[in-house]
């Protein structure tokens, strides 16, 4: 592990704040996979090419983004595929958009595997008696049912969905609601993510957290200003070798 | 120490396992290469013509200086040949061992990608470290590494289901070495014996003699005959014999062979893992029943490194004594390598050394017996231990009763479709009704009485084909109402007794392996019963009351009392009531929920998530009988969803299934995933 800033971390954090998506599971396989079953599926069911899918696909993307701005729906890939759909000419049709989500999500949920050692490192958190608690955007139902298939519910006590503040990270009230479910924390808090303006600097911003940053391909770290990480890792081995070296912060 | 830790170490295996063979072929110069393998490849790539064998022997070559085929030619040639060109005889070595280097690396790479994501590093330390592989390939100086790797890419293959591909490869491992075709007899059995793969056998046998045919013009060759066919090692087969009488010997290798393929014809139904492990225990025996060449040692290696995968570290310490041993023992019998200044070319005589002439001998015995440890712990863990060994002994045995509508058939058909309709024998209580339809005795008694049933027969029959007994059974024609010729059922590797009477006779229960009881809600079956009887079939609503009323009675007291025997209860109720109330006016199908009910010592919380997770159905825990669970389920899954949840929950069933499992939609899918996880469990306590 990388420690950009050794001044931060000279006890263990008396909470840790955890981003999902693509920081404890690889997302990019598991959105190609998933969109890969779409394709396929309304080829199928709606004789509709892949390249005209794709075309759709951004255009629906890119609009529902710009209209619904930094909200948890937004990231709904079920308002993506009905959007597709009417983009493509075929009105909204309800049950092929819905078949669609269900597909996207099945294949997705059926590549997604834990980082290795992420479950263990949660696991040295629960014996630490640290609590941590799932920060991420999009909506809670299948927030919820990927924390179910990764086996999270079991590691894991809480979890803030961007649905129930209404705005995406990094907007403040994500990590503040976070701290308040815990009913308040004194002392160092982690934000472990990915994204540089979203995990880091929000949760700077927000509830002044220490930024541990998750790398792997794909990921930039940058060097400096507000999304710049205190210390970045590969794995989650060397987290968790750093965590077991501090002093636990009650002592 | 846990395998995480260890993965982060594999790094510096490799690099270290690199070094060590970098250096060997830097420094060693094997005396085979120099007296063999690079003279005759010179001669096979400048002057050897289309047969080089024979125009080698004409010059004067030793015999036993290729005992290879075409393909080691193609392989070996190249960088032989190219290093001989820059550097002559020093190139000609460091070509060929840079060749047995890339084949080492790739055979490493296959045996990670059997070994498993998980124990990929344990793959590495136990085979780009062993003494064993970096004696033989580097020091002793043979070219085995090259049907191993291509033996070893065949049952990847296998392992993947892609069968033609591993037929092809395992003809191809033939005819670069004959010796191969020890492998070739398991895998055969393997396709043809196991019903799941039968139909898949054909394409394995076919692709796998193809490739071994193409070894046969060269037989025409006098000096490929002499020199491949006819090799001195082929003797080895018959070296260890016991005495038969005065003048008669008994040959051991081929004796313990026979035993061994007769065991496995006699296994019949195993899985990808059982036959790697079968495989490498006759590699063994034939290794240790042989005064085998060093060479052969490293035929073992990609069953003994596997098998070290999976094993504890006291397998780790026998299996390096093995290794150290053999080391040993050979370097006092068999050719080393020119090493720097230094000629290690002849056995070290460590007789003389130690003064001790009989030291060899016990080496010998030592190292063999290390060796006949490790094969039988091989086949007690590896095979008599191996979860689907114990669990598949015998056919399955599923019970399925419940009344009349509640959806047996379709159940026990929606069952075969997973298992295979090959491998599947369903047991139909239809076809045991003691009277054609028409008779008058059906006044007297309701099908659900036990009296109108042939029980006696539907019992020893579903008794008999769960020990693997063909039977005769009785057939019912629905069409005609009347009892048609028994027909033969041969036995299958599941067998499903499906009737109303299913779990009447404690006998037949003690033998289930899964006892399921299928209801209906009551008000859901009145309303298909009317919707069917009266509104198609035209007849009265009074006469069909009555005769529901009459059957309620004996259903009461016959068919509901199995309840309290099954081990799974599965209901179908009516997620919106107001609908039944008027059969005539609805005519869509009524939105279902299922209910399904096992005892609170079973886990239904596995199903419970997975449903819920990548299922994205509704599931919600309801109240029980005391001592029970039950789930309620909502939904309409795709066959893909119940797919992707079966991979997820119950990945160990999966070899159990057919090759092509049918995996059902809706409801009927979601019993196919319950039914599934638990024999699951149940099968857990047997593999235990």
């Amino acid at each position: 592990m990388q420690v950009r800033r050794p001044e931060l971390f000279q006890v263990a954090p008396s909470c840790v704040l955890l981003d999902m998506d693509n920081t404890l599971y690889a997302y990019a396989p598991c959105h190609a996979a998933g969109m890969a079953t779409v394709e396929a599926l309304v080829k199928d069911q709606l004789n509709l090419g892949d390249r005209d899918f794709a075309r759709c696909f951004v255009d629906a993307t890119t609009e529902l983004k710009n209209r619904l701005g930094r909200t948890a729906a937004s990231h709904s890939r079920l308002l993506y595929f009905q959007r597709t759909l009417e983009l493509a000419g075929y009105a909204s049709q309800p049950v092929v958009a819905l078949q669609m989500e269900q597909a996207y999500w099945r294949a997705f949920l059926n590549e997604a595997v834990l980082f290795e050692e992420a479950a263990e490192f949660l696991d040295d958190l629960r014996i630490a008696g640290v609590p941590a608690v799932i920060v991420t955007d999009l909506t809670a139902q299948i927030q919820l049912r990927k924390m179910i298939h990764l086996g999270l519910d079991r590691l894991v006590d809480w979890v803030v969905t961007s649905e129930e503040t209404g705005v995406d990270k990094p907007a403040p009230g994500n990590f503040e609601l976070a701290l308040a479910k815990l009913g308040g924390v004194e002392g160092v808090v982690w934000m472990v993510g990915e994204e540089p303006l979203s995990d880091i600097a929000g949760a700077r911003a927000a509830v002044d957290a220490v930024g541990i940053q998750k790398r792997h391909a794909g990921i930039k770290v940058v060097k400096s200003g507000t999304g710049a990480p205190d210390a970045v890792f590969d794995h989650f081995g060397e987290l968790r070798k750093h965590f077991a070296k501090l002093p636990s912060a009650a002592a | 120490m846990d395998l995480e830790r260890l993965s982060r170490f594999e790094p510096l295996g490799l690099a270290l396992g690199s070094a060590l063979r970098l250096a060997l072929i830097a420094l060693a110069i094997p005396w085979t290469f120099t007296h063999w393998f690079t003279p005759f490849l010179a001669h096979s790539w400048t002057a050897g013509g289309l047969d080089p064998w024979t125009s080698f022997l004409a010059n004067g070559g030793p015999p036993e200086a290729f005992p290879y085929g075409p393909l080691y030619l193609l392989v070996f040639g190249p960088l032989t040949v190219a290093g001989s060109a820059v550097a002559g005889a020093r190139g000609a070595a460091v070509g060929l061992g840079l060749t047995v280097l890339l084949l080492d690396f790739a055979l490493l790479a296959t045996l990670r990608e059997l070994a498993g994501r998980s124990r990929r590093a344990l793959a590495t330390f136990g085979y780009w470290l062993s003494p064993v592989v970096l004696y033989v390939g580097y020091w002793h100086g043979q070219l085995d590494v090259f049907p191993v790797l291509i033996l070893t890419t065949s049952l990847l293959l296998l392992s993947r289901q892609r069968f033609a591909s591993a037929g092809l490869a395992l003809g191809a491992a033939v005819a670069a070495k004959l010796s191969m075709a020890v492998g070739a007899p398991f895998m055969w059995i393997y396709v043809t014996t196991a019903r799941r793969l039968r139909p898949m056998a054909g394409r394995l046998i076919g692709a796998s003699l193809a490739g071994m045919a193409t070894l046969a013009p060269f037989a025409l060759s006098p000096g490929f005959r002499r020199m491949v066919l006819e090799t001195p090692e082929r003797n080895k087969a018959f070296a260890v014999a016991v005495p038969y009488g005065d003048d008669l010997r008994l040959y051991v290798l081929p004796l313990v062979f026979v035993g061994l393929i007769f065991a496995v014809w006699r296994i019949r139904r195993f899985n990808f893992d059982v036959l790697f492990n079968l495989t490498g225990v006759a590699f063994f025996v034939l290794f240790l029943l042989t005064p085998a060449s060093p060479g052969w040692a490293l035929w073992l290696m990609p069953f003994l490194v596997i098998h070290l995968t999976r094993s504890s570290s006291g397998i780790w310490v026998l299996a390096a004594g093995f290794s150290a041993l053999f080391v040993l023992f050979n370097l006092t019998a068999s050719t080393g390598p020119l090493i720097g200044g230094a000629d290690l070319t002849q056995p070290i005589d460590l007789g003389l050394l130690l003064g001790e002439p009989r030291l060899r001998n016990m080496l010998l015995t030592v190292y063999v017996a290390a060796g006949g440890t490790i094969a039988f712990q091989m086949l007690r863990e590896g095979v008599l231990r191996h979860p689907f060994y114990a669990a598949s002994r015998a056919p399955l045995l599923l019970g399925l009763a419940g009344d009349s509508g509640a959806g047996k058939d379709t159940l026990a058909h929606a069952l075969a479709d997973l298992f295979g309709a090959a491998s599947t024998a369903i047991v139909s209580g239809d076809d045991y009704h003691i009277w054609d339809r028409h008779k008058p005795m059906w006044r007297a008694l309701t099908h659900l009485n036990p009296k109108a049933n042939n029980l006696r027969r539907f019992n020893e029959d579903a008794l008999s084909l769960g020990k693997g007994r063909p039977i005769r059974a009785p057939h019912y024609d629905h069409n005609v109402g009347r009892m048609t010729k028994p027909r033969i059922m041969p036995p299958t590797d599941v067998v499903i007794a499906a009737g109303l009477h299913a779990l009447h006779t404690p006998a037949l229960n003690a033998a289930h392996d899964l006892k399921v009881f299928l209801a209906m809600d009551d008000a859901l079956r009145r309303f298909f019963k009317i919707r069917r009887d009266v509104h198609q079939r035209g007849h009265s609503l009074e006469a069909v009351a009555a005769s529901m009323a009459a059957r309620e009675a004996d259903s009461d007291r016959y068919i509901r009392p199995q309840i309290d025997v099954a081990d799974l209860v599965l209901s179908l109720h009516c997620l919106d009531p107001r609908l039944l109330a008027a059969p005539a006016s609805f005519a869509g199908e009524p939105p279902l929920g299922l209910s399904i009910e096992v005892s609170v010592a079973q886990d239904l919380s596995n199903l419970a998530r997975a449903l819920t997770g990548i299922g994205g159905l509704g599931v919600v825990q309801a109240s029980s009988r005391p001592g029970w669970q039950r789930l309620l389920v909502e939904g309409d899954p795709t066959a893909d969803d119940i797919a992707a949840v079966a991979k997820a929950m119950v990945p160990d069933m999966l070899d159990f299934l057919s090759l092509t499992p049918r995996w059902a939609s809706g409801l009927t899918g979601v019993m196919q995933l319950v039914i599934l996880d638990q024999i699951d469990q149940r099968l857990t306590s047997k593999r235990a």
